[in-house]
């Protein structure tokens, strides 16, 4: 019987053993495969289309080597995360992307990351009453080619925006031809010629976001200055960054159109209200124009005069000058990631922007809808976020006036346009410059100085009304200009829609029509030779009446001025969004992975009570009904 | 696996009839409702998340470490005590058919307090846009990290004739599976990652996001597989003396 008691046993344990065995094989064997189901709706632990198609395509065998190690606990979930993205990756890259994970835990680790000047972490935390320091690693580098390395540091904090952050990177490093970013600053005369932004400080508020982010921080050499809208855009640039504008010509309006329906990328910051207007008297405050509402309402936006305050007290950016003027104002929102598209890569790394004075985007779905265009609202105002026709809040910080309820909506402030367009100046004439335009209106002055009698003998054979008198004083100069048969003309868009004096250093030189060798079209009604002669210097791109179109608007600019130095945000926005738009379309259409969960509706706290009380409560009761029925029917079952 | 269900029918109607798993399936569900809707400044309408994985799947783990013991620990220790077991080894019945049996009762029992949580999903669902994805792999995740558990405290059950003991020794354990992976620290070579994977947590948490990795479905099933195993043979041996 002993015998047997230990043939079983020892069967037994073996047997025991066989299978731990053949359990930790399995597991093994199984860690390889990578064999996964995301059940969540949007995908959110998936490779994006976009990235796929760009790690497929990869030229050039991409290394990442991640230095991690000695990080606290609750960085486990970013490490798996981590882990799971970058075997993904892997799997759709094959051999072009390899994956090193430096274990900084073992001391050989470390000495690497010391002798690759990896970035130390100093993690604090509690152990009893003791407060313990620690250090360790959580950086990765992307390197491949002759292209230096990519550092991506802290790791833990930015996890969930790693792959979008990733793949960008790689699809530079596979681009074929280096992206060109255009960045262009037609602001108001007041910035751009006088020091308003501070005393002994350069003309100009946009040189900080120009200088230090656009150029050092971000694109060096691939930041390439326009300097005017008046001639076609360089065919060269990819994304083009107007910033503020201010009275653009007509003729600027249609070279920013050529250039999105050739494929450019358009970034518009437009800025109607701002400082300019806070600091001047109440009666001079008008917001200002930047010249493109015209086109852009061709497009199917209109971009409000006024202004958008937000009474969300989160969404609210605080005021204050001294202990006396300070206060939430709500007419410098704060833009939350609630109220942003997170699904956008750029959007999901902004945890929040204060924006300046807004003005409020409203969209004509009709128009969108004709013309096949797909509009994305990336971020709005809280849904007590409020209109208001009248800039007079830009002096009232402390003081404005509280809307009505039904005043309230959600009001877009950043939206992106995708899709065909048709060009506004299909079947016309190309606009003229504003120097083509002065240039024709005093080419008709002096036509009519040359001949006073001719105008006056063809105003004597017109039949006159009662009311006309006919002077018999001959014209002067400004009279023949401003005469009012011309402005009435349907050629009043084409040639006199926007008579601005040509400046001094405008005016052509020697007075030999040379401003029509910028290759612009001549105006119309110019002689044939002219118009050839000056077809011949065109060196512009070919004019197109349609193409896909994809144009980005914020209604604000000024979180990127010189003035909100130290807010990153607005700065990081910009130079985001720029590198966003410049990247290809699977780039350009990859959704950030949006971990942060989505938010419940306001309850009133009497119901609350009612959910809290029937979760706790009714279940339980539920049972307790259940055991007494089961109780009672066996209690009569027995007797 | 005939002999399987009839003991697993003979095991539900035991509990059916038994105090023991109502009140159970109470304790459960009102600790995990007061821990989601009432706790602290964690609380649902504070938050105002409409997720569950804060305050209800990450405190899973810790709560069926504790409850699924409680289940466990009478399985084979009250046969025992009551004197039944004998009689129990006597039937024509394979010994794999009675762990089975009695292993597929108190999950079915566990998988009733899961699913009686339902109303907390179901609430949430209807004050905010909830995704179901990972609420469904959250469930899945904590039925197959009960499995585990259970397995655990069934075979541990069976080693000694003492509920007690079975329980303390099942918390002790369930719990060492649950910090494992705090042990070998944050390394992703050698004896940390293979702690690291060892640990039950780890599988949890990947699903309670709502990812089915096939590396997490193959380590709970092996991981119940081999404590029912483990089970079989100790019931056996006995079987055999």
């Amino acid at each position: 019987m002993a015998n047997k008691n230990y043939l079983t046993w020892s069967h037994s344990i073996l047997s025991c053993v066989l299978l731990f065995l053949v359990v930790l094989l399995l597991n093994v064997v199984v860690a390889g495969a990578g064999v996964r189901v995301d059940l969540t709706q949007e995908g959110l632990y998936t490779l994006d289309k976009g990235s796929r198609n760009i790690l497929e395509r990869l030229r050039d065998p991409v290394a990442i080597t991640v230095y991690w190690g000695n990080v606290p606990a609750q960085a486990a979930v970013a490490e798996r995360f981590i882990e799971g993205l970058l075997e993904e990756m892997q799997e759709v890259a094959g051999d072009k992307l390899s994956v090193t994970w430096i274990d900084t835990d073992e001391e050989e680790g470390q000495q690497e990351a010391e002798k690759n000047n990896i970035q130390l972490y100093s993690f604090r935390r509690t152990e009893g009453n003791k407060r313990v320091e620690t250090t360790g690693y959580m950086t990765m580098v992307i390197e491949s080619g002759a292209d230096g390395p990519t550092t991506i540091d802290q790791l833990a904090r930015f996890y969930t925006q790693l792959e979008a952050i990733l793949v960008a990177d790689i699809d530079k490093r596979s681009r074929l031809s280096p992206r060109t970013i255009g960045y262009i600053n037609p602001d108001s005369p007041l910035f751009l010629s006088s020091d308003v932004t501070g005393r002994g400080r350069r003309p100009g508020r946009f040189n900080y976001l120009k200088d230090e982010w656009l150029r050092r921080r971000a694109f060096g050499k691939e930041l390439q200055d326009v300097q005017s809208l008046e001639e076609p855009v360089p065919a060269d640039i990819d994304v083009l960054l107007v910033v503020a504008p201010w009275q653009l010509p007509e003729v600027a309006a249609f070279h920013l159109e050529q250039f999105a329906l050739r494929g450019g990328r358009i970034f518009l910051l437009l800025d109607s209200v701002n400082v300019e207007n806070a600091y001047l008297p109440n009666q001079e405050r008008e917001p200002r124009s930047s010249g493109l509402e015209e086109w852009l309402a061709h497009v199917g936006v209109t971009v409000e005069y006024g202004l958008v305050g937000d009474f969300n007290r989160a969404n609210q950016s605080f005021y204050g000058f001294n202990r006396e003027e300070q206060g939430r104002y709500p007419y410098w929102p704060q833009l939350t990631q609630e109220y942003m598209d997170t699904t956008n890569v750029v959007m999901n790394s902004i945890p929040a922007m204060i924006t300046a004075w807004p003005a409020a985007i409203t969209i004509d779905d009709t128009r969108m809808e004709e013309g096949e265009r797909t509009v994305k609202v990336l971020a709005q105002t809280s849904p007590l976020g409020h209109r208001r026709a009248e800039i007079g809040a830009v002096g009232e910080k402390l003081s404005h006036p509280l809307p009505s309820t039904k005043e309230f909506e959600q009001i877009p402030l950043i939206v992106m346009i995708d899709g065909p367009l048709e060009s506004m100046w299909k079947g016309k004439d190309k606009p003229l410059t504003p120097a083509q335009l002065a240039e024709a209106a005093a080419k008709k002055a002096a036509e009519a100085n040359a001949e006073p009698l001719k105008d006056e003998a063809i105003e004597d054979d017109a039949p006159l009304k009662d009311d006309e008198v006919v002077d018999d004083k001959p014209l002067e100069d400004d009279e023949v200009v401003d005469e009012p048969p011309l402005e009435d003309t349907p050629e009043k868009d084409k040639e006199l829609e926007e008579p601005a004096p040509p400046k001094e250093d405008e005016k052509p030189a020697g007075g030999d029509g040379g401003e029509g060798d910028d290759g612009e079209e001549p105006p119309a009604g110019d002689d044939e030779d002219g118009a050839s002669e000056d077809e011949k210097k065109e060196e512009g791109p070919p004019r197109l009446d349609t193409g896909k179109v994809k144009i980005l608007i914020a209604s604000d600019a000024e979180y990127c001025a010189d003035y909100f130095q130290g807010q990153d945000a607005g700065f990081a926005f910009v130079v985001g969004m720029a590198d966003w738009l410049s990247g290809g379309e699977d780039l350009i259409n990859l959704r950030a992975r949006n971990t942060n969960p989505r938010q419940i509706e306001a309850v009133e706290a009497s119901t609350q009570k009612t959910i809290q009380v029937v979760n706790l409560g009714a279940i339980p009761f539920l049972l307790l009904c259940v055991g007494i029925v089961v109780f009672a029917v066996r209690r009569s079952q027995r007797s | 696996m005939r002999d399987a269900l009839t003991i697993y029918r003979k095991e539900l109607k035991a509990y059916l009839v038994s105090p023991i798993p109502y009140v159970f399936l109470i304790i459960f569900t009102v600790f995990m409702s007061y821990m989601f809707f009432w706790y602290g400044d964690g609380q649902f309408f504070v938050r105002g998340k409409a997720t569950l994985e804060m305050g209800f799947f990450d405190l899973i783990p810790w709560v069926l470490v504790f409850l699924v013991p409680a289940i466990s620990m009478r399985l084979w220790s009250e046969e025992t005590r009551t004197g039944t077991l004998e009689q129990l080894m006597t039937l024509p019945v394979r010994t794999y058919s009675l762990v089975l049996g009695k292993f597929l009762a108190a999950w079915t029992l566990l998988l009733a307090a899961l699913v009686l949580t339902l109303p907390i999903a179901i609430t949430v669902s209807s004050l905010g846009d909830l995704d179901w994805g990972p609420v469904w792999g959250g469930y899945l995740g904590a039925l197959l990290y009960g499995g585990a558990l259970l397995a655990l405290g069934v075979w541990i059950s069976a080693l000694t004739g003492h509920q007690i003991v079975a329980f303390l020794i099942t918390l002790v354990v369930g719990v060492a599976l649950i910090m494992i992976q705090f042990v070998g620290g944050t390394s992703k070579s050698g004896l940390g990652a293979f702690l690291d994977q060892l640990s039950l947590a780890t599988h949890y948490d990947s699903m309670g996001r709502g990812v089915i990795d096939l590396r997490d479905l193959v380590y709970f099933v092996s991981v119940t597989g081999l404590f029912l195993y483990l089970n079989v043979q100790t019931v056996e041996n006995r079987r055999v003396r």
